[in-house]
């Protein structure tokens, strides 16, 4: 499914409209379109609307070996999902070079400014810790598709719950929903994006472009602070080149919609579990379980894959279980570890080369 | 085994409650819709017709492509998981025996579904989908012999066989119906089914869920008119 092609008359029109500093759909230069965000049953689960634009988030955990280096620390990983919705830029690799560059963005801003405390998420230092996956999954794309992914995947981070884990000494417990109500994930700050278009070899630029703009943009500048006016990650696409003192400006008008947001969804977050708190069974949080054979099961140590480990993932709270459908997932007795290996190593050099990036900025602050 | 059978005594009111839903969410689509019944909510939408891709061959029918997406996060991969295709299958017999495929020859249409909450089990997230699916092709405006309507049905220990379940009888059930019906002559068109049953019971499930598909085509008229006004 393609796009369709953007005709010379709109182009004319909107570029127009734009030399007169105005906006088809009347807003002015700095104002965003209006952000719907709501959350169902499932915790972690939000359906964000920036305008017409829909994203939906879903977050999910799992327990693993942590990193030889980073022995404490959790993981995060963030993958978004653009293969349901028409091709952007009318092809199919133009399209998924977009969706990585996006998720590219997505991660520098989440994961390398350390906005999830990443040591809150060890169970036991060296052996497992809990990582964390935010899918996210572009329904309609009507421009910006970058600030509503970042925004549901704040509010998904905000909104999930984290299992209960006790240790005893080698073998872990991990409680279900309805015996240990499950906790919060421990989020620093929160880091939001701002996109600015820039049209005309950037001489006009926009904030929260709409597709019409977003298709004749010569390139954006996505800038993303949070609400102690930090920096957390900058980037430039398209065709572009900016002067310092349009960035300097960016970084004021994002710096406001940074201070509205922030607020926004702290107070969206609370006011569900505000209305939620008399349920006393919430719904579980998905814990992903490995079902598959593990080739290196001599390497992982023999004590904890043989304890019987009681996890109930994705099984609703019942007093009578005889469920005998096939969709649900069945009881497991065994927690079997897997080595990230593959996906370990990809991190590692990423996060080589943004701590580099990252010193830089602080550099130039 | 002596089974009671409850009647469906529910009135009109009764069963609006439990159905929502919303046409065109999202604006960019031919045709969508989110349908809620009881606790399961699903979004659909299509795209089409439109171009067919160049491996595929559908000289003089419409091409029909499903995807149906779960929750994500279940799987460690990004792929769909057998028992979802399974899904997608059942949705593709419905649609190709539903819509006017001459009338588009070489062209596809492309749906996706979403499943966004799924407090019970499958029968109600099975009848759902449907419905959604009826529910947004008539948002599309796809020329369609019939409308379609999925029941579901569950077997409980206790209460015997109730329609339309709630989330706690749901999951306390042993065996489930789920039976598509369609508008004009209230016949079947599909039926999946679960568990532990006889013919008598599959008989019975049939003629308790028949009064309720009539009132579901009711709510999805009130919902068009709603649109039309």
């Amino acid at each position: 499914m393609k796009e369709l092609i953007c005709s010379t008359i709109e182009r004319n029109v909107v570029l127009k409209c734009i030399r007169d500093h105005k906006r088809l759909d009347l807003r002015t230069i700095d104002e965003t379109r209006s952000i719907n965000i709501e959350f169902h049953a499932h915790p972690g689960y939000v359906s964000v609307t920036l305008g017409q634009t829909h994203v939906i988030a879903q977050a999910s955990c799992r327990i693993t070996k942590p990193k030889e280096s980073r022995a404490s620390e959790g993981h995060i990983r963030i993958h978004l999902d653009m293969s349901k919705i028409p091709l952007i830029n009318l092809e199919n690799w133009k399209h998924q070079e977009f969706v990585q560059e996006l998720n590219g963005i997505l991660e520098q801003n989440i994961r390398h400014s350390n906005c999830l405390d990443l040591e809150s998420l060890c169970i036991n230092s060296g052996e497992l810790v809990w990582s964390i996956k935010i899918d996210l999954i572009v329904l309609n794309n009507c421009g910006n598709i970058l600030d509503c992914a970042n925004i549901a995947t704040l509010c998904s981070l905000y909104h999930f719950r984290l299992p209960e884990v006790s240790v005893h000494g080698s073998e872990i417990r991990v409680y279900s929903s309805t015996e240990r109500r499950a906790r919060p994930l421990r989020i620093l700050h929160f880091p939001i994006n701002v996109l600015f278009a820039f049209f005309i070899d950037g001489h006009y630029t926009l904030i929260d472009p709409n597709s019409d703009e977003e298709r004749l943009m010569d390139g954006f500048f996505s800038i993303s602070m949070n609400q102690h006016k930090e920096i957390c990650g900058i980037h430039m696409g398209g065709k572009l080149g900016l002067k310092k003192e349009q960035v300097e400006l960016c970084k004021k008008l994002a710096f406001k919609k940074v201070l509205e947001l922030t607020d926004r969804i702290r107070q969206v977050v609370t006011d569900y579990y505000k209305t939620i708190e008399p349920i006393t069974h919430a719904q579980p949080s998905i814990i992903r379980i490995d079902n598959d054979e593990d080739e290196d099961d001599d390497s992982s140590s023999s004590s904890e894959s043989e304890d019987p480990v009681l996890i109930k993932p994705e099984i609703p709270p019942s007093p009578i279980e005889n469920n005998v459908s096939l969709l649900l997932m069945p009881d497991l007795d065994n927690l079997s570890l897997t080595d990230d290996v593959s996906t370990m190593i990809a991190t590692n050099v990423d996060k080589l080369t943004s701590d580099l990036e990252n010193d830089d900025e602080h550099d130039n602050e | 085994m002596t089974e009671t059978i409850s009647q469906t005594n529910e009135n009109d009111t009764s069963i609006f409650s439990c159905l929502h839903c919303k046409l065109s969410p999202i604006s960019k689509a031919t045709g969508s819709a989110t349908f809620t019944l009881n606790d399961s909510l699903c979004t659909c939408l299509i795209n089409g017709p439109g171009e067919l891709r160049q491996q595929q061959d559908a000289i003089n029918r419409l091409q029909v492509d499903i995807t149906f997406q779960a929750r994500p996060g279940n799987n460690n991969t990004n792929s769909t998981s057998t028992k979802d295709k399974l899904i997608e299958q059942w949705l593709e017999t419905l649609v190709r025996s539903t819509v006017l495929m001459e009338y588009y020859p070489r062209s596809q249409i492309n749906i996706v579904m979403y499943e966004e909450q799924n407090l019970s089990g499958e029968a109600t997230i099975l009848a759902c989908l449907c419905n959604t699916l009826c529910l947004t092709m008539l948002d599309a405006n796809l020329p369609m012999k019939y409308a379609f309507a999925a029941v579901p049905i569950v077997q409980h220990p206790t209460k015997g066989l109730l329609s339309l379940p709630k989330t706690k009888d749901e999951l306390a059930s042993t065996s489930y119906f789920v039976f598509v019906f369609e508008i004009t002559l209230n016949d079947i068109l599909a039926t999946h089914a679960s568990g532990d049953f006889d013919m008598k019971i599959l008989e019975q499930a049939i003629s308790i869920a028949q009064p309720i598909a009539r009132q579901i085509f009711q709510f999805y008229r009130q919902e068009l008119e709603k649109r039309l006004t």
